[in-house]
């Protein structure tokens, strides 16, 4: 169940990683306008870190309650 | 493109930890390294993490990549010479985005921090009438064109220097251990961001990072002009030292005095804006 998880977060951060390189070559190219690659990084960008930082964080434990008052 | 975000991020984060580091010797404290910030956000990207069970799922993750979204944005639109009205829309949504933060945790400290959030909204006044004062000299809300306005007439800090004060006070409530900052206070724990942990917290870091280098190189390029970008980091170093002796020297207020403050200083702003708009 673990490893699916973070199967599925490497996946998903390899993928908008990859749109991310596609976009920059697109852009290189001009084929692909500066606005439409910046687009393709304002959505890729936080989704790619926040996948990559979940696939290499330590081992996950149960969910915490926070603190709800006395 | 992704290159400079990047560096953005890390200059940014820079900027926090110069910006400790000079409080803490103000203080005759050692205080961190100055890289504190950029090891923290890498700290905490390797932390274990989950999602609170008390937590709005879907809010509580997607406010992080929101806010990292956002201030991307508002960095192409500054490097673009856009409109200044989008990136104070972009900073008008990061209010909504530490709501978003405190709302969806569960949490009674993260809702506070979120409420206080929104008192201090009174923060963001000042900074559309300091827009608007720039507008009634330079004719254009567009930075290129505000750019080209300083290049014929000299810098705008020294022709409307109450606005970029009331910006720079604006700048002043963003940044951490100010007397405006409410919404991160100690008596909430860590504000809105407090259940907010590992790699959560890790992204929040990089909206920081981010942020803050948006707004430095926005005072600059709107009150001093386009300068070569060596100058325009050196600029924003000593930018954030000035705001680290500000916060160092200036108590926390408390909520309801930190908004009392920030009304005065609309007043006057308002004041100062009716006076140039009548002489303009």
């Amino acid at each position: 169940m673990m490893t699916k998880k973070k199967d599925m977060l490497r996946a998903l951060a390899l993928i908008t990683g990859a749109l991310l390189v596609i976009g920059f070559v697109l852009w290189q190219n001009g084929t692909l306008p500066l606005v439409g690659y910046e687009a393709i990084i304002v959505v890729c960008f936080p989704i790619c870190v926040i996948c990559l930082f979940l696939w290499w964080m330590a081992r996950e434990h149960g969910e915490d309650i926070p603190f709800i008052g006395y | 493109m992704i290159g400079y975000l990047l560096f953005a991020v890390v200059f940014g984060l820079l900027l926090l930890g110069i910006h400790r580091k000079v409080i803490a010797r103000i203080q005759r404290r050692p205080g961190p390294p100055v890289w504190q910030e950029i090891l923290h956000m890498l700290k905490f990207s390797f932390k274990s993490t989950w999602i609170p069970a008390t937590a709005s799922n879907i809010l509580f993750v997607g406010v992080v990549l929101v806010a990292i979204g956002i201030w991307s944005a508002a960095l192409f639109v500054l490097l673009a010479g856009g409109s200044i009205l989008i990136i104070f829309g972009i900073y008008m949504l990061h209010k909504i985005v530490e709501h978003g933060f405190g709302l969806s945790s569960g949490s009674p400290y993260g809702k506070f921090g979120g409420v206080r959030s929104v008192i201090s909204a009174a923060s963001e006044i000042p900074l559309f009438v300091s827009v608007a004062v720039v507008a009634l000299y330079t004719q254009s809300l567009e930075i290129s064109s505000i750019v080209q306005y300083q290049a014929i007439h000299g810098p705008l800090l020294f022709i409307v220097p109450l606005a970029a004060i009331a910006m720079y006070i604006v700048i002043l409530s963003k940044m951490p251990f100010g007397p405006f900052s409410i919404v991160e206070s100690k008596e909430l724990v860590s504000g809105y961001k407090t259940e907010h942990f590992g790699v959560w917290r890790a992204g929040l870091e990089i909206c920081n990072g981010l942020k803050t280098y948006v707004l430095m190189f926005m005072f600059i390029t709107v009150f001093i002009g386009g300068i070569p970008i060596w100058w325009m980091l050196a600029g924003m170093i000593l930018l954030t030292v000035s705001l680290s002796f500000a916060c160092a020297f200036s108590p926390m207020l408390s909520p309801f005095d930190s908004v009392t403050v920030q009304m005065l200083i609309t007043g006057v702003m308002l004041g100062y804006a009716a006076v140039l708009g009548v002489i303009a």
